[in-house]
């Protein structure tokens, strides 16, 4: 059995993974404008400023889209069909992707309220933030 | 070749992050800006070749260029008015998914082919004169050249 991939943290990328293990959510947040952006990138594509820390985020917000895939692109993936991918619109303005849990696929929404809980992947030390709806 | 435009769309890094991801921002302005070189408008194009790196782009890109307003390029494409005889032939020669992704490349040279006329007959658009090339990369770097036929 092929088993799922998971997140290979960066020097760029680790406090979000690490953040993660604590069950908090943070966002990059611009030194220079104030702007939050996601995913993790050097500099601000606002401002163009490579100064940035870690801002906890609400870890609410609705479903900006979704799909719903009956075919497992992977694997690992195989027992897990139908599951949905979204994009989730946080409060702080910037989107996520994330899956959302079995019992969320038949009535997902566009505009669904969802909230952020958090996955402790067991024997791998990587914790996932995922989204539900709330 | 009457008109050329490039330009990139914002943010520059993510498509989840676009204001609206349906709107294909670098296309609408560097078809403005190549419409504008040409001096036409939707309106006068005889043919249109969107390089469709995936299905919906035709959709989005018969919005971003004016063909119709946002929201109608669904139904426009659905009801037959990309058509060979129709309202506005869009791609004759297939586009990518009978002549494989090569970033617009064939679309240019199908337009091309088109106002010489020497594509085969069952895909030849009648008259043909202006043409417009649309082609896009990366979620959403777009560039558009107008070609038209010299009639003088």
């Amino acid at each position: 059995m092929i088993s799922r991939p998971l997140p290979v943290p960066t020097a760029l990328t680790e406090g979000f993974w690490a953040a993660a293990r604590e069950h908090q959510l943070v966002l990059q947040r611009c030194d220079e404008c104030g702007r939050f952006r996601h995913y993790p990138q050097e500099r601000c594509p606002e401002c163009t400023s490579a100064a940035w820390r870690w801002i906890p985020a609400s870890g609410r917000g609705f479903v900006y889209t979704y799909t719903r895939s009956d075919q497992p692109f992977h694997p690992a993936w195989a027992d897990r069909t139908p599951y949905l991918v979204a994009t989730v619109e946080l409060e702080e303005g910037v989107r996520m992707v994330s899956d959302l849990p079995p019992e969320d696929t038949d009535r997902v929404q566009i505009g669904s309220r969802v909230e952020v809980f958090f996955d402790d992947l067991p024997g791998t030390g990587v914790t996932l933030p995922r989204f539900r709806l709330t | 070749m009457s008109g050329i435009g490039e330009a990139h769309g914002y943010p520059p890094t993510s498509l989840t992050q676009k204001p609206d991801m349906a709107v294909v921002r670098s296309l609408q302005l560097a078809g403005a800006k190549a419409f504008a070189m040409a001096d036409v408008s939707a309106k006068d194009l005889d043919c249109l070749l969107i390089h469709e790196g995936f299905s919906w782009y035709v959709i989005a890109g018969l919005e971003a260029l004016g063909v119709v307003k946002p929201g109608e390029g669904g139904p426009f494409a659905a009801e037959g008015s990309i058509r060979l005889d129709a309202t506005l032939p869009v791609n004759p020669s297939g586009g990518a998914l009978s002549e494989g992704h090569v970033s617009g490349m064939n679309h240019l040279i199908e337009a091309v082919r088109q106002l010489r006329g020497e594509v085969p007959p069952e895909r030849q658009v009648p008259g043909c004169s202006t043409v417009a090339v649309a082609t896009e990369g990366n979620f959403f770097d777009a560039s558009v050249v107008v070609l038209r036929r010299d009639t003088a």
